[in-house]
């Protein structure tokens, strides 16, 4: 066992390899009686074409399929999970993004218990063609759901503006078409690509015996042994160029929303290189359109956004963007605005706003440690970017003024950039 | 265990309640203003806290502020307004860093002196607000309003509310309305404001972990020195549906909802209120619910369906995205399984499933600060001191019989449709 401590925020975190390969974060903390634990495979919505070792054949899997085998791997043949976790007092739950599908639950009491059932869950897929069929009515009501809301749908939009080829711009549900091909079949296949103990991770949040866990764990993980394909993902080329400039939808809102997209080439990066990257880019977003910075004065007093007006930054190996949203009557405004402070940042990106934004980050990185769901979300991302949380504080210490203003220059490339829009009907 | 609150009686309706603790790296200060829900002020109470926040006599405008709470650590400064069954809560509140991790312990009181800045001590122009500054935050407030459509569920279901309490205060939305904008400007908003800070029941919550600070001081004198605050009535609660609603609103959606309105009679101080919270949650309250798989687990019909139980007013709200056409199929279920509670189809592995997730997660508020104020609170508006355990053993002790009891009290009075143009509606029938 391992142990990391950061000495400045007083936190310490244990880690272990399990025979099979899994690796095990325990964050203790101390006090708390709330415990968490959040086991992730670090497949989502993205990993949709692979070949098998010593194989040329491509394989390409229906779109949302990651996310339907997360919604399945809940199905049982002799228990109800949700049911089951309640018992223990738990509360049980998953879910998929673009490039992790995660399963965790929350507990205040019989925790070793809750893991091995964790375990099971995940370990023991059991599917039929009824019970896939079944799941097709349920995952058709959610991608109807999310159609209906605007935020979701402009998001969407800007993705498939920015992108060209990447995977990232297919909805993470898939359609209801493509679900359509999914059977117990290719969610086998999945599953054998996608849930392999040696590239997860788990991670365990509260105040827990870990010795003991990882002893049961063991005796857990023995008891599965499931056949594996070794899966290498095949990469989408992305060019480096934006698929459109501008898309606009019509929708019931009140209001038009819109999302200003600037798509990252800087891409490939992983550890440390990556996160202060991500770190550097949300600085700078936070600089120029955070409510203490001019510009949002500006834009505000003169009525063109709210308080919804925001930015951010976000980031993985092979994608990255900035997004700039908020609602307007008069979007196309708000973007000429904004283009305009690209081309002259310098009233507006300064050292002293650099200062006070970095301030503000290390204090909400604190506040953000009272909560156990935050930590184990927070630390699970960064750990398939090779990154602990615990250190992530002192990584402002590295980041100085003219690094902010190279990462400016490099990203804000107005050839680069999207404008996607709902207008109301 | 969290340390009992210390509660303080500053002045007339004013007090101060603590919780200390250590187990969070922040502290969190709260104060509300309690006003009762009514259509004559409602949107005036919705607009104020925006403009109080555009600026004080310190920092003038919003960038000073921002910029100030930004050197405090990232502190931030929040305000909320929403309805707690029929009063309408103005919510102020600031959360900073625990000084000790910054080495800065002037961050503390700076941090309440911001918070009590902008409430007490507004920025003026000739003893009134700016003017623009109202403006503003009017064509701010009209946005929000009117972007309630844009989320669907929640529109669906303050929809039904609005319909069900149509005569009611609790029918009132939260963030006033649109219409009432208009005649609203710098002089009657402050003289609004005047008379809010003179007459209304304030409490002040703090939770974390410095015993030094005395927030009290930061309260102007006159505050404390209050002669007459008014009285806030206890919500009226329905029994008996006179007629049945049945709204059908059409929209460019994908997906219909369906959004059920019961009332239950059974007000929080009766003692059949905790054998009505776990029957709700039995209903639609979790995972494990009646409805989650009979709806969504066994026909598929929806990826969503709740129950939520109001406690201030003991209303039952039922909602639920399905597609269009199984709208019919969808309500018979749910009243399906309201009449199998009423008549003791349940088995006692479902009770104690649904007991299990309330008391759950009565326990886990003591891990948020947030958590913390708001049950803080809610004991204060319900006129209570239940401990957490306390409440725990109340809902551990509900039997069979009383939720039965609780259950054939309850008795649907609104049925509101979110549907397209060209797809169907459903039958009522009785």
């Amino acid at each position: 066992m391992l142990k990391i401590k950061n000495e400045r925020i007083k936190e310490e975190v244990y880690f272990e390899t399990l025979e099979n390969g899994l690796k095990i974060y325990y964050y203790p903390k101390i006090g708390f009686s709330k415990k968490y634990a959040v086991f992730s495979t670090g497949n989502g919505s993205c990993d949709n074409k692979f070949k098998i070792e010593g194989n040329d054949e491509v394989i390409t899997l229906p779109d949302g399929i990651a996310h339907f085998l997360e919604h399945k791997l809940f199905e049982d043949p002799e228990k109800d999970f949700f049911e089951k976790f309640s018992s223990l007092g738990a509360d049980v739950n998953a879910f998929t993004n673009f490039n992790q599908t995660s399963y965790l639950f929350s507990t205040t009491e019989n925790f070793i218990e809750c893991l091995l059932e964790l375990v099971n869950l995940v370990m023991e897929p059991f599917f039929t063609d009824e019970n896939v069929e079944k799941e097709k009515g349920i995952i058709a009501q959610e991608i109807q759901m999310y159609k209906d809301s605007p935020n979701w749908k402009v998001f969407f939009n800007l993705l498939d503006g920015l992108y060209v080829n990447h995977p990232i711009k297919i909805d993470i549900a898939g359609s209801i078409d493509s679900i359509s091909k999914i059977n117990k079949d290719n969610l086998y296949l999945a599953y054998k690509l996608f849930y392999n103990p040696e590239s997860m991770v788990l991670v365990l949040v509260g105040d827990i015996e870990f010795e003991k866990v990882i002893d049961e764990l063991n005796i857990e993980f023995s008891k599965y042994n499931t056949e594996k394909l070794k899966g290498i993902k095949i990469y989408e080329n992305e060019p480096a160029i934006i698929n459109k400039k501008r898309i606009e939808e019509r929708m019931s809102t009140s209001i038009p929303i819109f999302n200003l997209g600037i798509k990252d080439i800087n891409i490939g990066l992983k550890g440390k290189d990556a996160v202060i990257k991500d770190l550097t880019t949300n600085l700078i977003l936070e600089i120029l359109f955070s409510r203490s910075s001019e510009f949002y004065q500006e834009l505000y007093t003169e009525g063109l956004i709210d308080d919804q007006f925001g930015a951010y930054y976000t980031g993985k190996t092979d994608y990255g963007y900035s997004i700039i949203s908020g609602s307007s009557e008069n979007p196309n405004k708000v973007y000429d605005k904004i283009m305009e402070l690209f081309k002259n940042p310098d009233k507006y990106l300064t050292e002293d706003g650099f200062e006070r934004i970095k301030k503000k980050q290390i204090g909400q990185f604190l506040i953000g440690l009272n909560s156990i769901e935050y930590i184990a979300y927070a630390f699970t991302e960064l750990c398939f970017q090779d990154f602990l949380l615990i250190d992530y504080l002192d990584l402002y210490e590295e980041i100085n003024f003219k690094m902010i203003k190279e990462r400016f220059n490099e990203h804000f490339n107005p050839d680069r950039i999207c404008l996607s829009l709902i207008v109301p009907e | 265990m969290l340390e009992i609150p210390i509660s303080e009686k500053l002045g007339r309706s004013i007090n101060l309640t603590s919780i200390y603790t250590s187990k969070f790296k922040s502290n969190y200060l709260s104060f509300y203003f309690i006003r009762p829900l009514d259509r004559e002020e409602v949107t005036l109470n919705a607009l104020l806290p925006m403009v109080l926040n555009r600026g004080s006599q310190k920092y003038s405008n919003f960038i000073a502020i921002e910029r100030e709470l930004e050197l405090l650590y990232g502190a931030s400064l929040d305000y909320d307004v929403y309805k707690s069954g029929e009063k309408q809560i103005i919510k102020f509140s600031i959360e900073w860093a625990d000084s000790n991790y910054v080495n800065e312990t002037s961050i503390d009181t700076k941090a309440i002196e911001i918070l009590f800045d902008i409430i007490f001590h507004p920025v003026l122009n000739d003893g009134i607000f700016v003017e623009d500054y109202v403006e503003q935050e009017k064509q701010n407030l009209q946005k929000k309003i009117k972007s309630r459509i844009n989320d669907k569920r929640s529109y669906a279901i303050t929809r039904c509310i609005e319909e069900m309490c149509k005569t009611e205060r609790f029918g009132i939305y939260s963030l006033g309305y649109v219409e009432d904008l208009k005649d609203i400007n710098s002089e009657n908003l402050t003289k609004h404001y005047k008379k809010m800070i003179s007459e209304t029941p304030i409490e002040v919550i703090y939770v974390g972990n410095e015993k030094k600070i005395d927030i009290a001081k930061y309260i102007p004198q006159h505050i404390k020195n209050r002669e007459s605050t008014i009285d806030i009535q206890r919500e009226v609660v329905r029994e008996k549906s006179q007629y049945r609603n049945h709204i059908v609103e059409r929209m460019q959606v994908n997906q219909g909802k369906l959004v059920l309105g019961l009332l239950t009679g059974i007000p929080y101080e009766n003692e059949l209120f905790e054998a009505l919270s776990v029957g709700n949650v039995m209903l639609g309250g979790s995972s494990n619910s009646k409805l989650f798989r009979e709806v969504r687990e066994k026909y598929s019909l929806a990826y969503y369906v709740n129950s939520i139980l109001f406690k201030h007013k003991s209303i039952i709200i039922i909602d639920s995205g399905v597609d269009f056409k199984n709208m019919q199929r969808a309500l018979d279920l749910i009243n399906e399984q309201i009449k199998k509670i009423k008549e003791a189809d349940f088995t006692d592995n479902e009770l104690q499933l649904a007991k299990k997730e309330i008391t759950t997660s009565l326990k886990k508020i003591e891990d948020s600060n947030h958590s913390i104020a708001s049950y803080t609170l809610d004991n204060i508006l319900t006129k209570k001191s239940e401990k957490i355990e306390d409440r725990i053993n109340k809902i551990n002790a509900v039997s069979k019989e009383e939720i039965i009891k609780a259950f054939n009290r309850v008795n649907l009075d609104t049925i509101y449709v979110l549907t397209r143009e060209g797809e169907g509606d459903i039958d009522v029938k009785d």
